[in-house]
């Protein structure tokens, strides 16, 4: 018996759709608080020579106006193709995207991505990225330049604008990244394992960085992560992954209020949580691994 | 006073100590470098000596008698008309190798379609093919281009498919696209500086094979540089003849070198791993 079965299920919306489905793609063109990103029936197979391999199997899931979730799943469950299909990266084989009411079908400004390694130019200053960020906008330069400058200040890197990427820590790159999206303004952020090339302590500075970002603004944002700290100090809403194809096997409301700090690290609750959550994704393990046994698995011995 | 200099001291004297490691490191190589060649031309002089200058002249003869027949016999005016042919030769190679190299590198249909002929030119065995070509360029001037382009397009080719590929693959051209950066933008401002470092690389080699093609081509067919390397030998000139392949030995080695200093000043500015100009850890 996997040991999910032992864990208090109050958190836990098992059918994703059942709690999200109600509300329709046009519901007030998508500017409710309803299903502000809406997936529905997603399905995404990579096909390359003789190895065909499905990455996601009807992911269906929605996101509230200035709401924060978090995806949490083992390493190749398909997260991040999720998020690169919302940044209109990736096409979906089937299914739809939709962001405030309209269909995804490419890139767009109201929706922005946060990367994992960064990925800033090494031959522009940090100004520089921050501003090739801007490029695209239809905004007077001066604008452009005072948005550079505000972000530069807010993610403390205006004594730092003339150094190249190389000449920084991991730490102030990613916080030059997050600058450049955040300088676009886009309505939804979505952050694809934006700390996890970092160390823990930087990692948690961030946290609380992004954190206090998402306090101070109205923005939606998913975030992905296999950190279940990160999405419990993080995100109002965790969508639980499985892997193989990857799917949405739960849902579980985060009740914590922000901020949240160590002291609620430190709670039984928050541990129960993380409890939780770590059962749920053990039992897909389990289900999609004979190597993966759960503790209170019969046939793990354990 | 003293409780604010003291790190900045230790600080100072740290980076101090670490110029020190290496400019010595640094001296250590030149000196080996320098100790080698002067092993070279002692191991020369030696063998000249129990040999005889019949078979292989002293550096000094070298030195005197053919170093100055290069400028007054012509020798290097005819160097540099070679020169100039494998420059036409090299510049056709890289305007086919750069734009080929660019469509393998951005797209995996044509990569899949032309990367097996690619190979092919670098596999064939080119010097097989020199009867042929003569038969249809002549002995002269164009089938030595000719050899150039041959000889030297694969690197170029090679190495800017792999370093566009690198880019339109990787996250770095991903992350323009979710900007919504226009296409062309997205070429200067990520590809052609993303792949350049590799595109220099490739030039460098394929110069190297280049100096191969046109000296293959001139001596197979005694033309120009290689006809004159022929008569040396021929006459028993091996004075001009060793003033003669040392210029040119140097000339590619320098223009190697020069390639060399632009990659590296490339590579860091871009923050990538920096070797020294001939490949070594720097």
């Amino acid at each position: 018996m996997p040991a999910v079965d032992h864990v208090d299920h109050r958190w836990l919306d098992a059918d994703p759709s059942a709690q999200h489905g109600s509300a329709s793609v046009g519901d007030a063109a998508g500017e409710g608080t309803q299903d502000y990103v809406k997936l529905v029936g997603i399905n995404k197979a990579f096909a390359h020579r003789r190895q065909n391999r499905q990455i996601l199997d009807d992911v269906s899931f929605s996101v509230r106006k200035g709401e924060f979730c978090a995806i949490v799943g083992a390493s190749g469950c398909g997260k991040s193709s999720i998020l690169r299909i919302v940044a209109g990266l990736l096409r979906s084989d089937s299914g739809s995207v939709s962001v405030a009411g309209r269909p995804i079908t490419g890139p767009s400004p109201d929706v922005g991505l946060v990367f994992q390694q960064f990925n800033l130019l090494p031959w522009k200053t940090v100004e520089e990225n921050i501003m090739f960020g801007l490029e695209s906008l239809k905004l007077p330069k001066d604008v452009k330049r005072e948005r550079c400058r505000h972000w530069m200040t807010v993610v403390g890197l205006a004594d730092w604008s003339g150094l190249y990427p190389h000449q920084l820590s991991g730490g102030m790159q990613q916080r030059v990244s997050l600058a450049r999206t955040m300088a676009r303004e886009p309505s939804l952020v979505l952050l694809d394992e934006p700390f996890g090339a970092l160390d823990a302590l930087t990692r948690r500075f961030l946290q609380q960085e992004v954190a206090r970002l998402w306090q101070e603004g109205s923005r939606t944002g998913i975030l992905v992560t296999h950190d279940i700290e990160e999405g419990l100090l993080l995100a109002d809403r965790i969508f639980v992954m499985s892997a193989n194809p990857g799917r949405i096997a739960a849902t579980v409301e985060v009740p914590f209020a922000h901020p949240r700090d160590e002291a609620l690290q430190a709670t039984a609750e928050f541990a129960q949580m993380k409890e939780h959550i770590w059962h749920l994704l053990t039992a897909e393990l389990s289900r999609n691994s004979p190597f993966v046994r759960t503790r209170n698995d019969p046939n793990s011995g354990a | 006073m003293t409780r604010t200099a003291a790190p900045e001291l230790r600080q100072r004297t740290a980076v101090a100590q670490a110029q020190a490691r290496d400019r010595r490191h640094r001296i250590t190589v030149w000196s080996l470098r320098a100790a080698a060649v002067l092993l070279v031309l002692v191991t020369w002089e030696a063998v000249a000596a129990s040999v005889g200058e019949n078979l292989l002249p002293r550096t000094w003869s070298v030195l005197s008698e053919g170093v100055p027949a290069l400028v007054s016999e012509g020798y290097a005016a005819e160097f540099g008309s070679t020169l100039i042919r494998m420059t036409i030769g090299f510049a056709i190679a890289c305007a086919v190798a750069l734009p080929l190299g660019a469509l393998l590198g951005a797209s995996r249909f044509w990569a899949d379609v032309l990367t097996p002929y690619a190979y092919g030119i670098y596999m064939a065995p080119r010097p097989a093919l020199l009867p042929l070509l003569i038969l249809t360029f002549g002995a002269g001037a164009t089938f030595g281009i000719v050899m150039v382009l041959l000889f030297a397009v694969f690197f170029p080719l090679i190495n800017t498919a792999k370093g566009v590929s690198d880019v339109v693959n990787g996250p770095l051209y991903e992350m323009s696209r979710s900007l919504q950066i226009s296409r062309l933008r997205t070429l200067s401002s990520v590809l052609v500086p993303g792949s350049l470092p590799y595109v220099i690389a490739g030039i460098r080699l394929g110069l190297g094979m280049a100096f191969n093609g046109i000296l293959l081509a001139e001596l197979w067919t005694a033309y120009s540089t290689g006809g004159l390397l022929q008569a040396m030998i021929s006459y028993h000139q091996l004075p001009e003849y060793f003033a003669f392949a040392g210029l040119i030995a140097l000339t590619a080695v320098g223009s190697y070198s020069l390639l060399g200093v632009f990659e590296r000043r490339l590579r860091r500015r871009r923050g990538m791993a920096v070797t020294g100009v001939f490949g070594e850890a720097a």
